[in-house]
């Protein structure tokens, strides 16, 4: 290889390991495979909500912690089949034991007020990633609402013993995303 | 009354035509200007982000560093290492101040749609990426693991944390932030060499040596003794930003020739309007040319005209691309795979008036037309005319 391709290449190397660096912290990362295993099938939008001054106080106030710095905007993702809105989907990532855990939840409306359809893990390093990613673990979820405390030990058991600071940081985006929805009007 | 005063009031005759016209010649200019502006600052600051870097050149495994960095990217071995000897006799060279070796390898997660990489490193790299600002401490035990900022932000994790790798089955503790660097340091984890070699199967391996010089005027002669070593290969500083300047300067030069024809559309515009001018006031230069004015006067106002549209439209544009340079730099930043800390946009008055020199001249041409046709007129014609 001359010496010319190679300092190229040096350099264009440079270019994409650059790029990498850059990642956006909580996508929506397979919005077709959730959508499929939480809905059946259907077709979605993506929505930006801005996080006002006094709508973050409301949520701090209800979710008892403050929201994260950057959390000053959220985006929701309305499902439809059809021109029929079957609910909603929203992503969140949380500080877990061993490493940042991205959650997707689903939420619909039921008889009195805005519930928990599914929650899936879209990322996650935990070394109970199995336990925190079985049906087991996850279909507690399913039907809680507003009222529901949302903690380990109480009305949600750990996926495994050990791995109680990662379950309830699911816990806690699940619920926080379903004060957020609420808080937005359910929009 | 004078000539330019004469010519202003035949330009402002037509208001919306004439600022019409201006205004696609100042946009043009705008964006010529701050096109040129963008890559002066951008090559400046690149240079000055890669002579901060305190590295003067780089020892690599001979092979493709492209391949090897798509190797890396996907997770994969690359073909050729370094072994870890080379490292003594790179030290062993008295010209030589600090000679860091890495090993860098990756873990690549598809379903989350990004890929973790892992760069070994020992305390020689501190000595010679100076600038880093590290939050806690640097490595010590096996374990111990020094994330960049966009990984802390990525990962949400901060000293005294663990961080797992479930393909390995090891769990980092992580003792140090780098604060933000600007360029790719901020997205890799920093772990101890020795457990990077170990972790990815190649002890006594390197991916690259990066070396800074007691004096940088010694490159071309450690270069030469580092090119006798076996199995490796040296890249300069110097040639890197040449090559990512001539790898950038394609995507310039295709914005540049759409930005001159946009300039050339935009003269032709001017000459349009000056033109229909000229058709309008036929009678009037009729008129001008039986009471004394010569066919140089005639010629010459009209050319001045032209001249006078193009010297607004480009001070205006002057005026826009101070305005709105700064506002562009913020969005283009956002997009720029290597982003230099401080400013890449350098509006220098020797640019602006290259580019006034090159709107004008194309002006020269696009007025000479209306004002021969006008300096031409014949008298009678022109009086007889409606």
């Amino acid at each position: 290889m001359g010496r010319a391709t190679t300092v190229a290449a040096l350099a264009l190397s440079t270019l994409v390991l650059a790029g990498t660096a850059a990642a956006s912290l909580c996508v929506w990362r397979q919005p077709d495979t959730d959508i499929s295993g939480i809905f059946g099938s259907g077709s979605y939008k993506t929505v930006f909500a801005d996080i006002t001054d006094s709508l973050k106080v409301k949520i701090e106030k209800r979710l008892g912690i403050a929201l994260d710095a950057d959390e000053t905007q959220f985006k929701y993702f309305p499902v439809f089949k059809g021109t029929k809105r079957v609910g909603t989907v929203m992503t969140h990532a949380g500080k877990g034991q061993f490493g940042a855990i991205e959650v997707v939840v689903a939420v619909v409306e039921g008889d009195s007020g805005p519930v928990i359809k599914a929650v899936r893990i879209q990322r996650d390093r935990e070394k109970a990633k199995a336990a925190l990613r079985s049906t087991e673990f996850l279909s507690q979820f399913k039907g809680m609402g507003l009222t529901d405390k949302f903690t380990v030990g109480e009305d949600l058991k750990t996926a495994v013993a050990g791995a109680e600071k990662a379950s309830q940081a699911v816990a806690t985006a699940a619920r926080k995303l379903l004060i957020v929805y609420d808080e937005l009007g359910r929009p | 009354m004078s000539f330019i005063k004469f010519a202003l009031k035949n330009l402002f005759a037509h208001k919306t035509r004439t600022t019409l016209t201006l205004g696609s010649m100042t946009v043009a200019v705008a964006v010529l200007f701050t096109l040129v502006s963008f890559n002066s600052g951008y090559e400046k600051a690149l240079k000055t982000q890669l002579q901060g870097m305190g590295i003067h050149m780089m020892v690599v495994p001979v092979g493709c560093p492209y391949e090897a960095a798509s190797l890396i990217l996907k997770g994969g071995k690359i073909p050729n290492y370094l072994p870890a000897d080379v490292l003594k006799e790179v030290q062993a060279i008295p010209e030589v101040d600090v000679a860091a070796p890495m090993f860098m390898s990756a873990i690549v997660r598809p379903d989350e749609g990004r890929t973790d990489i892992y760069v070994g490193i020992d305390s020689s790299t501190i000595r010679l990426k100076n600038w880093w600002k590290l939050k806690g401490k640097f490595l010590t035990k096996p374990n111990d693991v020094i994330l960049g900022s966009d990984v802390k932000l990525i990962e949400l994790s901060t000293i005294g944390d663990q961080i797992y790798m479930p393909e390995k089955d090891v769990t980092l503790d992580v003792v140090g932030e780098l604060q933000p660097t600007g360029n790719e340091d901020d997205g890799f984890f920093y772990i101890p060499l020795a457990t990077a070699q170990a972790m990815f199967d190649q002890p006594d391996k390197l991916t690259g040596i990066s070396i800074r010089l007691k004096n940088p005027d010694d490159a071309p002669v450690v270069a030469a003794k580092l090119g006798k070593i076996k199995g490796a290969e040296v890249i300069t500083m110097g040639e890197l930003l040449g090559t990512m300047m001539t790898l950038m300067g394609s995507a310039k030069s295709l914005l540049l020739s759409i930005v001159m024809i946009i300039i050339v559309i935009s003269a032709l515009g001017v000459l349009n309007t000056v033109l229909m001018s000229v058709f309008e006031r036929t009678k009037e230069i009729g008129v001008m040319r039986a009471t004394g004015a010569s066919q140089a006067h005639i010629f010459g106002l009209v050319w001045l005209e032209t001249l006078m549209l193009s010297l607004l439209g480009g001070i205006g544009g002057l005026g826009l691309a101070l305005v709105g340079a700064r506002a562009l730099e913020t969005v283009v930043k956002k997009f720029l795979p290597l982003a230099p800390k401080g400013s890449v946009v350098a509006l220098e008055p020797g640019s602006f008036l290259l580019i006034m020199a090159f709107v004008l001249g194309i002006a020269v041409v696009a007025g000479f037309y209306p004002a021969l046709r006008a300096a031409r007129a014949k008298p009678i014609e022109a009086l007889r005319s409606e």
